[in-house]
């Protein structure tokens, strides 16, 4: 009788696996092969490679460390209220593992149980692009201080519109670029301002982005959109690149190159982007006393057509604490699209969802972002903490969440579109407040027709009243034409009517 | 007799000269920097260490460069030294009697003795870093240079630890 219960013992301590010696080929090589050689790798981002034995043990003890602390793998989305894509977070039981691979002495095991290396692309990850470009310059980064964010330039010189599928960016000098986000500037003025402080690029974010081609952070390889869809590159756009460097401890000079991936042809479907709060949290008067621990920012949006969400991102600077998005939906039930329960600044990531998001008409989207701006914040750059406002510098705050995502029937994007631009054009509170005071819009078709000098249904620039002319082109100019058409004096209309109702609401 | 007491008294005051001497020419403090050539929050801190080391070094304080890693070589130790302009001596710990001594556990972490030798501190240069990937924009405690500025005024100074943030040292077998 003891024969078969030593038996069953045995086995059940084999399935469970925990009393079985942890050894690296056979438990650990899985774990760093997929979640850390892409960029712990020779010629990749990280400061050392694990590729093999002797390089994981000689870091086994700062592994642990930044496993358990969840400094890495980078990866800030809580992922168990949202699935997404690729993603790089180590589950509980397999940073127990490499810690029990530590504590039992690292033991090497039986290189046969190694799992295959991976194999990396030389060269451009996504084969060779379209269209390649670099700084004109480099860019000395100092050996130490402060971060630096700087934009560069990269005229584009198209004259045709084209539809990009990816970007991939190559720095010069990885240990010291943190992130950079990929804006467009069909205004030229970004160029006017490249350079003006006699080096390359320059800072601060005081030019109009008229688009944005996503955004580059170590370890996320570059990928081509799915399907057929595809983000506009209007002709005579330059590119910003929006960079973000770490000192290194030596000097270094970054000279980025960057790959562009184009479509074939047009979206069956386009692109569009819901930022809540619109303009980075600009209309929302964030002013954030010193000492103030739980400020709160809070905006919505509702969805006027079904939208198949893509990809979800946030951004905000060194004080915010956490971010959340959901999405309430028209039959009662609630979907979290992006919850960040600590956020960083370094890794502001863009997460795509795993699985087909629909966001039925009627959906309202909900934005909730904290910021910390007391001592024990220890992100804070005050010291002692000062009021911080909204404002473009790193050490000024912003606060918004990004759904990109397209109209489900291709022929509802006019209407999605024009919703964001009601939005953004509500930043204007000051502008509003003032054509609400005038009760504008009983006398909106008076107006027009006496502004309509030419009588051609649309109002030029000349024809706009010269206090409102910059606003009213900045936000409703859709097709850069400097002056109102038909369809854009609709936009009008439509926002000053969402006005008159939130009103009488 | 009253020969011999002379030529005593010349020689004790000629031994108390060269004591005193040699107490002048001794380190006022011995600093030991323990880094790693691949650990990033260590490489940052090259910069501030050379600008320590340049301040100090002529007001009687002595630095060093500990590795613990055991191994590193001498090709790529000094690959790194060109690399980074590193202005401060350095040596390879083989067998960790550096790391023994000082009781570090981390790199960068910094033991101070004091001219007798006796560990006065050890732990953060500065509080630039407040754990690993967080970091202030300019730091607002600077341990390592407080400690040397107190071994100018005074003896007998108790030792002091801060929690170091930074990569920790395996240990040798």
């Amino acid at each position: 009788m003891k024969t078969p219960l030593f038996v069953s013992l045995l086995c059940l301590s084999y399935t469970s696996g925990y009393s079985e010696e942890v050894t690296y080929h056979r438990d650990i090589a899985p774990l760093i092969q997929n979640h850390c050689m892409s960029c712990h790798r020779p010629g990749a981002s990280a400061p050392f490679p694990l590729t093999s034995f002797e390089e994981v043990s000689r870091k086994a003890k700062t592994i642990t460390r930044v496993v358990d602390d969840r400094y890495m793998p980078p990866w800030h989305a809580n992922h168990e209220l949202t699935s997404f894509q690729d993603v790089r977070r180590l589950d509980e039981d397999e940073v127990a593992l490499f810690t029990r691979w530590v504590d039992a002495g690292k033991l090497e095991g039986n290189p046969a149980d190694s799992p295959e290396p991976p194999t990396y692309t030389e060269g451009w990850q996504l084969g060779e692009p379209d269209m390649v470009v670099t700084m004109a310059l480099p860019y000395d980064v100092p050996a130490d201080g402060p971060d630096i964010y700087r934009n560069f330039v990269l005229p584009l010189d198209l004259d045709e519109d084209k539809w990009v599928k990816a970007i991939e960016l190559r720095p010069s000098a990885r240990s010291v670029v943190h992130h950079s986000l990929y804006f467009l500037d069909d205004s030229g003025t970004a160029r006017k301002l490249d350079g003006k402080d006699g080096k390359p690029g320059f800072r601060g974010m005081s030019f109009r982005k008229s688009g944005s081609l996503g955004g580059y952070v170590p370890g996320v390889s570059a990928r081509k959109l799915p399907g057929d869809l595809a983000r506009p590159l209007p002709k005579g756009s330059d590119l910003v690149l929006s960079t973000h460097f770490h000192p290194s401890g030596k000097r270094e000079a970054e000279q980025t190159t960057v790959g562009i991936y184009f479509a074939e042809k047009a979206p069956s479907r386009q692109l569009q982007e819901v930022q809540v709060p619109p303009g980075f949290g600009r209309g929302m008067k964030i002013d954030i006393p010193a000492g103030e621990s739980n400020y709160i920012v809070k905006d919505t949006f509702e969805i006027p057509v079904d939208v198949e969400a893509i990809s979800v991102s946030g951004h905000a600077h060194y004080i915010c604490e956490t971010m959340r998005m959901t999405a309430a939906l028209p039959d009662g039930t609630e979907k979290v699209l992006l919850d960040i329960p600590d956020w960083d600044l370094d890794w502001q990531d863009t997460y795509y969802f795993a699985e087909p998001t629909i966001l039925p008409e009627g959906t309202v989207l909900t934005s909730v972002i904290s910021y910390d701006n007391s001592s024990a914040n220890l992100d804070n750059p005050h010291s002692p903490p000062q009021r911080i406002k909204w404002g473009r510098e790193s050490t000024d705050e912003m606060g918004s969440i990004t759904l990109i995502g397209v109209p489900v029937e291709a022929d509802d994007y006019t209407s999605l579109n024009r919703s964001t631009k009601i939005q953004r054009a509500q930043i204007f509170t000051q502008l509003g407040k003032e054509l609400k005071d005038t009760q504008v819009l009983d006398r909106l078709p008076v107006i027009i027709r006496f502004l309509d000098k030419n009588k051609d249904g649309s109002l030029q620039a000349n024809e706009l009243p010269a206090r409102m002319r910059e606003a009213l082109l900045l936000r409703l100019d859709e097709d850069k034409d400097k002056s109102l058409n038909p369809s854009e004096i609709q936009t009008l209309k439509d926002w000053l009517e969402s006005m008159e109702s939130e009103k009488n609401a | 007799m009253r020969l011999f007491t002379v030529i005593l008294a010349v020689l004790m005051v000629g031994q108390c000269l060269r004591a005193d001497e040699k107490e002048n020419l001794r380190p006022t403090a011995e600093v030991w920097f323990f880094v790693a050539i691949d650990c990033p929050i260590a490489n940052h801190y090259v910069p501030e260490m050379n600008r320590i080391a340049a301040e100090y070094q002529d007001r009687g304080v002595s630095f060093s460069l500990i590795y613990p890693n055991t191994a590193l070589t001498e090709e790529q130790l000094a690959a790194h030294r060109t690399e980074y302009e590193l202005k401060i001596d350095g040596r390879i710990d083989r067998d960790h009697s550096h790391v023994k001594r000082a009781g570090v556990t981390t790199t960068p972490e910094v033991a101070v003795f004091d001219r007798n030798g006796i560990l006065i501190y050890r732990g953060m240069i500065d509080n630039l870093f407040t754990e690993f990937g967080d970091r202030r924009q300019v730091a607002s405690k600077r341990y390592l240079r407080d400690i040397l500025k107190q071994c100018e005024t005074e003896r007998d100074i108790p030792l002091t630890f801060t929690e170091p943030v930074g990569c920790l040292i395996e240990p040798i077998k």
